[in-house]
């Protein structure tokens, strides 16, 4: 290219990295927006923190025949850009709600109907107070409003165990191996080989996951709960040490047109632990008939 | 087993390897009930087999935070993935007592492809823990370290500077003394000395400065042709000195106004217009900017600075962009200078995500491109 005297016009073969501007502009491919199914209702799929939109696997192609399905991953998650994720914006659960929102303008969703898993839960519940004409109906997965014990609340967290989940999630998969990992191939200049390396479920770019682990965990929206106008389903497992029973009466209390249903399966994924429960609860909340 | 060729005397007692195997080894429910797990396991952590299977599942062998972790990142992946590696937690005794281990699984399909166990291998990681621990503060020590030094550089330029300046301005109230040509002329060689000192003072300031990641680009409008025009002005009365032609040539179809950081452009452009000036006897020097694609928001533009000088040889061209060498010790002291300023140049453009690339032919000239991506004002 440097020996050339005079104005090439070729197309660059080094400008385009791993997200290119327009990429980053457009909601649906910034948050690696899948959409599927058919249906004149849309079902949006929220995946939680440590995960990507794969986590509904098991659950989302049970709607597909009734309904619109959209599904995306957050920035840094899955196939979402890390350039996606702002460190500034994304400090806040609202700054999440602001991507939401985004997406479903790009969408054009009026009354679809949200399904958040996890700290999803209460991003939806942000988006549908910011702009409530865009769900009609909201299914909160094992959510919790405030993860950390305060007075007359059981969250379930100190703070000192917030501290060492986040070291946890540092020392581990979502932060060595993306640190190693260049070491290891002794291949900087060649990030294709390190990110195959690394390309897997849940893979998390480590910058965002930090910083997407201390909004999730130290978020307090307990306010937030009673300004809720739209109808919603609080789906809750037994045992579940993230969000536990407590929380989800909790919720339920403080959110008007709320219904509680509590599945046996324990553990914080029923999506994954229990795709039939799960599947079946959301059916009967959105009047379905069970096929 | 019934490939296995041991000595006939030799028979390998798989139960007892699995109890007394150097690692722990642990089966559960997909729920994460334990239902298998052998001796050594169960005597890290301090427990009875009866204590254990069916009884507990492996989260309450965790901390709080080990269980949410295991909820929300491990469990998931085992589900979706059907394997994890080597994940670092802590295990707790019953005392409370924390044995950091590695924690390698896999889950046992059904026909189905659904999980009905999971199965661990479990590593004492105690040794790693500690020199992981070792690792990070030996790193937090290196920093602090480089950082003490980088600021010792910036003082002790800064005094040279200070120093230089007074020399320099010494010399020039000499210079309006009344001097023999002897003395003049040794007044030069003093004054070009000084400068050439202060020039190198100034590129360790900012070299240090960019290698202390203190650089941000700004991004502001700016005219594209005037400053490659006037970069080209500062370097020409060295090159007129050198009776060396110094021509500029922007490609028409640029837009007019860009953004970007004209500052730190025009650094890399009088670096190299600089260099190429310096290792050039006769003959010209050219710089260049061509529209290499127009992306609607932005543009792609190649930049080149080519001479008729003294070339690089081709097994030093790949050592030129290095911090303090020169394409040559004998052209270092002939010429002058540190070899920073290709380094800096790197650094900068290396803030665009762009890098210097060069072409030479020793004894006919050498070109130095880059290309830049700059946004439409």
């Amino acid at each position: 290219m440097i020996g050339s005297r005079g104005p090439g016009r070729e197309q660059d073969e080094r400008a385009s990295p791993a997200a290119s501007p327009a990429a980053l502009r457009d909601p649906l491919l910034r948050h690696n927006v899948t959409v599927a199914g058919s249906g004149a209702e849309t079902l949006v799929f929220a995946h939680g923190f440590g995960c990507d939109q794969n986590i509904w696997r098991l659950v989302a192609p049970a709607f597909s025949a009734t309904h619109r399905l959209a599904l995306f991953d957050w920035p840094g998650c899955g196939g979402a850009p890390a350039e996606a994720f702002d460190p500034v914006r994304h400090r806040t659960l609202q700054g999440y709600a602001d991507d939401l929102l985004a997406i479903c303008a790009a969408l054009s969703l009026k009354d679809a109907v949200f399904i958040g898993h996890s700290v999803s839960a209460m991003i939806g519940l942000l988006a549908a107070i910011r702009e409530p004409t865009r769900f009609s109906r909201l299914v909160l997965v094992t959510p919790s409003p405030c993860y950390l014990n305060a007075e007359g609340y059981a969250g379930g967290f100190e703070p000192e165990d917030i501290d060492e989940l986040l070291e946890l999630f540092e020392n581990n998969r979502l932060g060595w191996p993306a640190a190693l990992a260049p070491l290891v191939m002794g291949n900087p200049e060649r990030p294709d080989l390190t990110a195959e390396l690394e390309a897997s479920f849940c893979r998390t770019d480590p910058e965002v996951a930090r910083s997407f682990a201390r909004v999730t965990f130290l978020s307090d929206n307990r306010e937030d709960l009673p300004q809720v106008r739209t109808p919603s389903l609080i789906l809750q497992c037994a045992q579940d040490v993230i969000a536990p029973e407590t929380v989800g009466a909790y919720m339920h209390r403080a959110m008007r047109d709320s219904r509680l249903v509590t599945l046996s399966a324990s553990g914080h994924c029923p999506q994954l632990s229990a795709p039939e429960d799960t599947i079946a609860a959301i059916r009967t909340y959105l009047g379905i008939r069970h096929g | 087993m019934a490939e296995t060729r041991l000595p006939e005397t030799t028979v390998e007692n798989i139960l007892e390897f699995y109890d007394e195997a150097p690692c722990g080894l642990l089966s559960t429910r997909p729920d994460g009930t334990i239902v298998a797990a052998n001796d050594t396991l169960l005597a890290w952590t301090g427990r009875r087999r009866d204590q254990v299977l069916q009884r507990i599942r492996i989260q309450e062998l965790l901390s709080i935070a080990g269980r949410v972790f295991w909820d929300k990142h491990l469990f998931p992946m085992l589900r979706m993935q059907g394997q994890m590696h080597e994940v670092a937690l802590d295990l707790l005794e019953p005392e409370g007592r924390r044995i950091p281990v590695l924690l390698t699984g896999a889950a046992k399909l059904d026909a189905d492809g659904a999980p009905v166990l999971f199965r661990f291998t479990i590593l004492d990681a105690t040794e790693r823990r500690q020199f992981e621990r070792d690792l990070l503060r030996a790193r937090a020590r290196a920093e602090r370290s480089a950082e003490s030094k980088a600021e010792l550089v910036h003082m002790v330029g800064h005094d040279i500077r200070s120093a230089l300046n007074g020399i320099l301005g010494g010399a020039a109230l000499l210079a309006d003394t009344d001097l023999s040509d002897e003395q003049q002329e040794f007044l030069r060689f003093v004054q070009q000395a000084a400068r050439t000192l202060l020039d190198l003072s100034d590129n360790v300031l900012r070299a240090g400065r960019i290698e202390a990641g203190g650089l941000v680009p700004e991004e502001r409008e700016f005219d594209l042709r005037e400053l490659v025009a006037r970069s080209c002005d500062l370097l020409r009365p060295r090159a007129e000195e050198k009776g060396l032609s110094l021509t500029a040539e922007t490609d028409p179809a640029i837009p007019d106004r860009l953004i970007g950081d004209p500052v730190k452009l025009g650094q890399v452009l009088g670096n190299l217009l600089g260099n190429a000036v310096k290792f050039t006897r006769v003959g010209s020097v050219r710089a260049e900017a061509w529209l290499a694609a127009d992306l609607c928001d932005s543009v792609l533009l190649d930049f080149r600075v080519s001479d008729t000088g003294i070339g690089i040889a081709a097994e030093r061209l790949h050592r030129i962009f290095e911090a303090f060498t020169q394409e040559s010790y004998e052209t270092g002291l002939e010429h002058g200078g540190a070899g920073l300023g290709l380094a800096i140049c790197q650094r900068l453009l290396g803030l665009y995500g762009s890098r210097l690339e060069v072409e030479s032919e020793p004894g006919r000239g050498t070109t130095f491109g880059f290309r830049l991506r700059l946004m439409k004002a």
